[in-house]
């Protein structure tokens, strides 16, 4: 299409080249990451940013730390390669998620944050589902135990809290 | 030597102007001069110029406490607390500093770790730049919060971020670090330098409320109530899901029975994910002295011993009273001599026959033996309150009333229905004789129906079900048991076997009835209860292509003794069948029912009183 705007460049890019032009990111560490544009957009948050233009310089995200960014990244990259519908990817896609979360927990919550930060439905469903999946089956103490949480609750709020729901706690 | 002739020249008062000046040049060489422990920075002072030595510490002209408050500012805090304790000026001024808040703001950040070898209520703190450790010991007063809290707030920012702000945390550091101090110099400088791989103490990130709820909405209910008592953030997340209402939909049914031992209040939930039972104690009349004829959408439909029904909603423990059972077209109240209602009149008409009997006359808690063969309740989408469907005798005809209403209103004139299913407006009734009809509702009184499929029955002996499948058909389910008596002698030990289920799907649209033979990854829950179809990749627990199903005859209204239970799990397959628990929990009388839970809670002005 031959639309003319004062931005002839920017019309250009847009019907041309998305797919294969580089999005770099930047890490709340100021580590740089290259990533291709049809990746990147996984990110709803990218994807807007995209949209309304803000990318010339990189993308800033100053809520991820490097560590995080590249194990988001190695995951979208991942997903975004696996297209085919094919029995066996997606055996291999479900493996790569399941090690994907076998990581610490502190991790594991800073994945949760940055997915929840850049608004990937795939990785926050995966990471949550991993999180309530350590949640089943556990005593109210185990739970605390496990996610290292302190109960700050006052002895009157403790008390109140189980009254409810007397019988899941037996 | 700059620092000498300072000190000796200086009273406070006169040079405040300069006061600046000066105190720079001692702030420059002091820190130097501090990092030795005070014995060594008085056998500095006597290597000096003895008479210097006497301006300079100990004894006069001493500095003037805001002099050693203005040098005192720029310290770093360890440095600060050992200048506390040369001497008693010098802690003095230390003192005054600390209560006016001015100590040195912009503290180097430190490191915080701990070592498996130090104990368990032991820190270290890695200083930047003094370049060396101090072990924070463990010895707090009682009336101190826990050190470790302590220290995970020390690693978090800079003590002087703290101390701008005076909070808590600050005045925690302020307060213990002096009684560290209290007890002997040498043990606080203790120079120790473990290894810095060790972790650093401290909590996980907290979560946003959107994202605990994002994790919850996968839970079943047991596990979500138990994770709302974690702490008051998690808790507050398990609130607004419930008023959103956005718990998981999809909970695994339970099943519910009772226990002539647990209490005639008491029920319990089995629960199919966990594994395990749960004790719930119900409101009253007392549940084991009522009959339940239906389950459905988390409510129990009860009938009392009064024969009047009421909706249960086992986990939140809601009730509401439905419609009194006179309004009932076929039954009549009797009163006694005083007014008060005593017995009820049963009339046998149904709407394509006058009655072929004349009324039978029932005791209070007897009609319910003979009027009530199931229930179900709908959300109904007119109204947006729930919509109760009876199927009652003679012949099983129906009724339904709405949450709200004062009576019954009946929908003749067909019967002999033995199942039903709702959605969107329209109600679909299936019948003993394999037809199938639809009733269409509005939000008035006005209730039309239509036959739009009849089937040919060649089943004898066996219940029908109808259910609505998750893809938009219609599931019509036969359930075949071996041949048994019908009519059983009283006290005959009956019993009756499913063996196998002859499912059809009917394709509303083109209107086409297809045998299948295999649910492919789908559920069924059969019974007493309201017939479910599910999709078993939402439910991890159940086994795809499966039918779980528990006791739903007639002759178990009639409560027959039944030495065999009638329930279990049969495999689509092969028409195997297992247990549904493997070991006996329960008794035989009265038959479990299904029970999906739901912790939604209701605002309706009819409530039981």
């Amino acid at each position: 299409m031959a639309a003319t705007t004062a931005d002839g460049n920017k019309v250009d890019e847009a019907v041309g080249g998305e797919k294969s032009k580089m999005i770099t990111l930047k890490s709340s560490d100021s580590e740089q990451f290259e990533m291709t544009r049809e990746a990147a957009v996984m990110s709803q948050t990218i994807q807007h940013m995209i949209e309304d233009d803000c990318v010339d310089s990189g993308v800033p995200l100053p809520n991820v730390g490097s560590k995080i960014l590249a194990m988001v990244i190695e995951y979208r990259n991942r997903h975004v390669d696996a297209s085919s519908d094919s029995a066996g990817e997606k055996e291999d896609l479900k493996s790569f998620d399941e090690s994907f979360v076998k990581v610490d927990q502190p991790t594991l919550f800073d994945i949760i944050l940055a997915a929840n930060y850049l608004d990937i439905k795939g990785l926050l469903d995966l990471s949550c589902q991993t999180v309530a999946d350590m949640i089943k089956g556990k005593s109210v103490e185990e739970i605390r135990k496990t996610f290292n949480i302190k109960n700050d609750y006052t002895p009157d709020e403790e008390e109140e809290i189980p009254r409810e729901n007397q019988w899941a706690f037996e | 030597m700059e620092l000498c002739s300072v000190a000796s020249i200086m009273s406070l008062g006169s040079l405040a102007i300069q006061r600046t000046h000066l105190c720079s040049l001692v702030f420059r060489v002091l820190p130097k001069l501090l990092g030795f422990t005070p014995s060594s920075l008085k056998k500095l002072c006597k290597d000096v110029d003895p008479p210097l030595t006497e301006t300079i510490v100990g004894t006069s002209p001493e500095l003037a406490q805001d002099v050693l408050m203005n040098i005192f500012t720029t310290l770093e805090i360890p440095d600060l607390i050992r200048a506390g304790a040369v001497c008693p000026s010098g802690h003095s001024a230390y003192t005054s500093l600390q209560r006016l808040g001015l100590y040195k703001l912009s503290q180097t950040p430190c490191l915080l770790y701990t070592s498996a070898s130090a104990g368990d209520s032991s820190a270290y703190l890695y200083s930047l730049s003094g370049k060396r450790s101090y072990k924070l010991l463990k010895k707090f007063c009682q009336t101190d919060p826990d050190p470790m809290e302590l220290c995970s707030v020390a690693s978090i920012m800079s003590l002087g971020c703290l101390a701008i702000q005076r909070t808590y945390l600050c005045s925690l550091v302020f307060r213990a670090l002096p009684k560290l101090l209290g007890s002997s110099l040498k043990k606080f400088c203790n120079d120790v330098h473990p290894a810095l791989t060790e972790t650093i103490v401290g909590t996980l990130p907290e979560l946003p409320q959107d994202v605990l709820m994002d994790i919850f909405t996968t839970l079943e209910i047991p596990d979500l109530i138990r994770a709302s008592a974690v702490c008051p953030s998690w808790h507050s997340a398990y609130t607004s899901l419930q008023s959103l209402g956005l718990y998981k939909l999809s909970q695994t049914p339970c099943l519910l029975y009772t226990s002539a031992s647990a209490g005639d209040s008491s029920a319990y939930l089995y629960s199919l994910s966990e594994k395990r039972s749960y004790k719930l104690t119900l409101p009253d009349p007392p549940i084991r002295t009522r009959c339940l004829i239906g389950s459905s959408h988390g409510w129990l439909i009860t009938v009392d011993e009064r024969s009047e029904m009421h909706l249960v909603n086992p986990i939140t423990c809601e009730q509401i009273a439905l419609p009194s059972v006179i309004t009932i077209d076929q039954v009549k109240p009797i009163f006694d001599e005083y007014g008060a209602l005593h017995k009820y009149e049963l009339s046998w008409h149904t709407g394509t026959r006058a009655a072929y009997n004349s009324p039978s006359i029932y005791d209070l808690d007897k009609l319910r033996d003979e009027l009530h063969y199931k229930a179900f309740v709908f959300p109904d989408a007119f109204t947006g309150t729930y919509m109760v469907v009876l199927i009652h005798n003679p012949k099983q005809q129906l009724s339904f009333a709405r949450v709200g209403d004062d009576k019954w209103t009946w929908l003749p004139p067909h019967d002999a229905y033995e199942d039903c299913t709702y959605k969107d407006g329209l109600l679909y009734a299936v019948t003993g004789f394999g037809e199938v009809h639809i009733f269409y509702f509005s939000s008035g009184p006005a209730v039309t129906v239509e036959m739009i499929m009849q089937m040919r029955n060649v089943y004898g002996c066996g219940y029908m079900y109808v259910v609505q499948a998750p893809w938009g058909d219609l599931l019509l389910i036969w359930r075949i048991c071996e041949d048994h008596d019908v009519e059983p002698e009283p006290g005959a030990s009956v019993f009756w076997n499913t063996t196998e289920y002859e499912i059809y799907k009917f394709d509303l649209k083109r209107s086409k009835l297809k045998k299948i033979n295999c649910l492919h990854d789908h559920v069924l829950f059969l019974g007493h209860n309201q017939s479910l179809c599910l999709s078993a990749g939402e439910y991890p627990s159940l086994k795809a292509n499966h039918v779980y199903f528990t006791d739903d005859n007639v002759l178990w209204t009639l409560r027959l003794k039944n030495n065999h239970r009638d329930m279990g799990i049969l495999n689509l397959d092969d028409n195997s069948k297992e247990e549904v628990v493997s070991h006996q929990l329960f008794p035989n009388f009265p038959a479990p029912i299904w029970v999906t839970p739901d912790l939604r809670k209701m605002d309706v002005a009819s409530r039981v009183d």
